[in-house]
């Protein structure tokens, strides 16, 4: 790349900037739908939206720094930790005639990088920067690749409320979820109403096997035969539609989908017009050279009698849903490294913990006092399941945003009865919906301990002859319940769903239900605790003995030894699921040394549990999402 | 099947019974009570507080138990070894020790004693401790980081987490210290516990703030196509 300076004043020769790029499309980026703090604290990663990405700061929601009507600008400082002295914007396509608001009470050093007619890079500097103050900076040049504002102060500080660029005639990728182009679970044929689309503008498509972007190609007539090419990593022509995605025309079936298609421009409201549609790979990884990738790409390359223009395509790994269980919430995987800390994944957590209001009665009954604190995780699979569907569609909505490409499925790691809940969402009718293509949100299922045929613990806890236990456990926060009666309705709680002999009799109606559904592609994590586990029940003075005592008499409290606890299942367990019941009777993944979950080293169990990292469930975890869902891990 | 209604049927008069017999009444709950510290005091995590607690003289066996991860508190009076105190006489306040972990989450949580009689359990009312670490976050930052509602009346909930000088991070959603507010509470409203509903279509922003930082979480409600 070669730099050189600028002679001209940005300033002047954006005079010419309207006339030159008249013909061209003008994109806008704002920060408006980007979360961050009102004033500087800490460097944010890359804001990425239309086919740009913003680096260097952070986003800032400060409608005083932000122009009328706008809320959110992108800025850097040296108050902030982490952020550079200067902003880059890096445009993944050429684009053309670079507006940018900015304000800095400094004078700005201003540079950009774009395409010569040989297609070298170059770099210009332009000598005299930009004014103190608000200042429209204009870039009235083509094919730019990137733009980059500094602030050589000591004291830097730099704020920017917008980006606009046109784009000419390359071909864009639009998300028609985003964009609102479905009609049913398909892609509009409606050319007019793509040609139309102002909104939805991404970089590429999530690897979940569902997410389709349309291909929208500026042609020079109505007839013109585009040739739309799918080409590898390698640079060659894709010879696999599930590694590489795959096209097909508008109306087609995903039957048709090749690495190769023919269409033909046709008129439209907006000038001439060829379209395709892209659907994403089937699985993000294809091998051991993918599993340490945050994002790889293709390209789609569109032939004519007149060139051939190419369009770079990320893809991208689905993002991840972490479900907690019974009792739990968000915290529950706060020890489950290395995948909660994982920078190539995007993980994110369904929480149903919010407390429960208004409630009129409970059977098994407890205190108004114990009532008072009864949150979501204690109810049934029915209650909680659309609320964790709502926060999943949610993520992957907010995934779309924040990774800029369409993606319409995310892979869920679910613990104990997460699973269950995420089993039974397949049963609530606006799961395979139309903005997923009619697959439904979910990629791939792993549960790790889910007591897919219940766990005889359950019908144990709602015993008469264990209310002592039930109420002293009701203290810690662990409420059992069989129903809930609250603002004029009563829900199943979670232990009676949880109903099950393990081996697949005794199953409560929630877990028929699902019984037969094996809806998503699905893994299976078990554990089985060994005689480690359970030594510490043997202790004095502590909560165990605790309990022992408290509640003599009653069968769990009895039980609760080393030598009884695994005399309640019959089979192998984590102390709570039994190992059938965690494979669903089916073949999975056993890790034995762990127990249930880190509540129970509370009542003196010994860790560690399926969710501490020591377990290795959860690099076992990061195995399987790269695991193809085909691959002999999932059902 | 009507066998199986029959015993679903006695099933659930035999737990309503056992629970009308199991659970504490008001008039037990006053059998148990917690005479100090008084509910709402704020705690640091490592902590020791000390919980004096009187128990009339029907009470047998009693323990004094925390939410998690508080768990149950040793007996500190009389000499007495344990966690649970058995034949508690009436007059005399019983003392327990309970140490708040250090890498508990900010936030409320309830500890309460439990004991048996002879007639069953009782329980006293409930101790709220608010468990605050001494110092403020650096930063905070909450998810989801955009919320994107497609049908009115649909809820999520934000979980807000804080980075601190030592370096450490914690979830502060809980934390009496953590607040939220709606810049247009006629697209979306949220509750003191962090819960986001849709109300109506629009944009708006949901502000988190702790004493030293906020952030500021962008909301969209716009029904599905």
């Amino acid at each position: 790349m070669r730099t050189r300076t600028l002679l001209l004043c940005a300033a002047v020769v954006s005079l010419f900037a309207t006339t030159l790029f008249a013909q061209m499309r003008t994109r806008t980026l704002d920060f408006e739908d980007f979360a961050g703090p009102s004033r500087f604290d800490a460097a944010q990663p890359p804001v990425r939206a239309l086919s740009a990405s913003v680096s260097g700061g952070e986003v800032l929601r400060n409608p005083s720094l932000a122009p009328a009507g706008k809320a959110a600008v992108y800025g850097t400082s040296f108050a902030c930790s982490g952020c550079l002295p200067e902003i880059s914007i890096h445009f993944n396509q050429k684009v053309s005639d670079v507006q940018i608001s900015l304000h800095s009470p400094h004078v700005l050093a201003i540079s950009y990088t774009a395409e010569d007619e040989q297609g070298e890079l170059q770099k210009v500097i332009l000598p005299e920067g930009l004014r103190p103050g608000a200042s429209a900076l204009e870039l009235p040049f083509p094919k730019i690749r990137q733009v980059t504002i500094r602030d050589n102060a000591p004291d830097w500080s730099l704020t920017m409320d917008s980006v606009s660029f046109a784009t000419g005639s390359t071909p864009i990728l639009i998300d028609p979820v985003v964009a609102r182009l479905l009609n049913g679970p398909a892609v509009t044929t409606n050319v007019n109403a793509i040609a139309a689309a102002t909104i939805g503008f991404v970089q590429g498509a999530a690897a979940d096997g569902a997410a389709q972007v349309v291909l929208r190609i500026p042609a020079a007539n109505a007839g013109q035969t585009f040739t739309v090419t799918v080409i590898n990593d390698q640079g060659q022509t894709s010879t696999s539609v599930p590694n590489d995605g795959g096209l097909m025309a508008l109306g087609a079936s995903l039957s048709t989908l090749s690495s190769s298609l023919t269409v033909n421009a046709v008129s439209t409201t907006h000038g001439a017009e060829a379209f395709a549609i892209y659907r994403g790979p089937v699985n993000f990884s294809r091998g051991t050279q993918d599993d340490g990738l945050t994002t790889r790409s293709v390209s789609l390359s569109a032939a004519s009698t007149s060139g051939t223009t190419s369009t770079a395509v990320t893809v991208a790994r689905p993002p991840v849903v972490l479900v907690h269980g019974l009792w739990g919430d968000a915290t529950s995987f706060d020890n489950f490294t290395p995948l909660i800390t994982d920078a190539n994944f995007s993980i994110n957590y369904a929480v149903y913990a919010n407390l429960i209001t208004g409630i009129t009665s409970t059977v098994p009954t407890f205190s108004s006092s114990i009532d008072s604190t009864i949150e979501a995780n204690s109810l049934g699979f029915s209650y909680n399941a659309p609320a964790v569907l709502t926060q999943i569609n949610n993520f992957i909505s907010a995934y779309r945003t924040t990774a800029n490409v369409a993606g319409v499925r995310a892979d869920i790691v679910a613990h104990s009865m997460g699973g269950d809940i995420s089993r039974t969402m397949f049963l609530l009718k606006n799961f395979l919906a139309n903005k997923t293509f009619g697959a439904g949100p979910i990629n791939k299922l792993i549960t790790v301990a889910t007591p897919h045929l219940g766990t005889p613990v359950a019908a144990d806890m709602l015993a008469n002859s264990n209310s002592c236990v039930r109420n002293t456990l009701a203290g810690y926060g662990d409420i059992a319940l069989q129903s809930v009666t609250f603002s004029s309705r009563t829900v199943h709680g979670a232990m009676i769903d949880l109903e099950g002999d393990g081996f697949g009799g005794g199953l409560s109606g929630a877990l028929r239900n699902l019984k037969p559904v094996q809806p998503f592609p699905t893994a299976y994590i078990g554990g089985l605790a060994t005689s480690a586990n359970l030594n510490g029940l043997s202790c004095f003075f502590c909560n165990a003995e605790a309990l022992r005592i408290l509640c003599a008499g009653n069968p769990l409290a009895t039980d609760l030894t080393a030598k009884n606890w695994p005399t309640i299942f019959g089979q192998d367990n984590d102390t709570i699921v039994p190992l059938d019941s965690a494979l669903n009777n089916l073949t999975g993944l056993q890790f034995s040394g762990v127990i249930h979950t880190a509540g129970l080293e509370t009542l003196d169990f010994n860790g560690p549990s399926v969710l501490d990292a020591t377990s290795n469930i959860s690099s076992e975890v990061i195995t399987l999402l790269n695991e193809s869902p085909t691959g002999g891990d999932f059902h | 099947m009507k066998k199986n209604k029959f015993d679903c049927l006695v099933r659930a008069a035999l737990l309503l019974i056992t629970g009308l017999i199991a659970v504490p009444s008001s008039a037990q709950q006053e059998q148990l009570r917690v005479l100090s510290p008084a509910s709402g005091l704020v705690v640091r995590p490592g902590q020791t507080v000390t919980i004096t607690v009187s128990a009339d003289s029907v009470v047998q066996k009693l323990a004094l138990i925390g939410q998690h991860p508080l768990g149950m508190a040793r007996l500190a009076s009389d000499g007495a070894a344990g966690m649970v105190a058995q034949g508690p006489a009436q007059g005399h306040p019983l003392q327990f020790l309970l140490t708040i972990p250090t890498a508990i989450r900010p936030g409320t949580y309830r500890v309460s004693a439990v004991g048996r009689t002879s007639g069953g359990a009782v329980e006293s009312k409930a101790l709220v401790l608010d468990v605050e670490r001494p110092d403020h976050p650096t930063r905070i930052w909450a998810g989801p980081s955009i919320i994107q509602f497609t049908h009115v009346g649909d809820q999520i909930p934000l979980r807000v987490l804080g980075a601190f000088a030592d370096g450490s991070r914690t979830e502060l959603t809980r934390s009496s210290l953590t607040t939220f507010s709606s810049s247009d509470s006629r697209v979306a409203s949220i509750t003191a516990a962090g819960m986001v509903t849709a109300v109506g279509e629009g944009k708006t922003s949901i502000l988190v703030r702790t004493p030293s930082a906020d952030y500021s979480v962008p909301i969209r409600v716009q029904e599905a196509q």
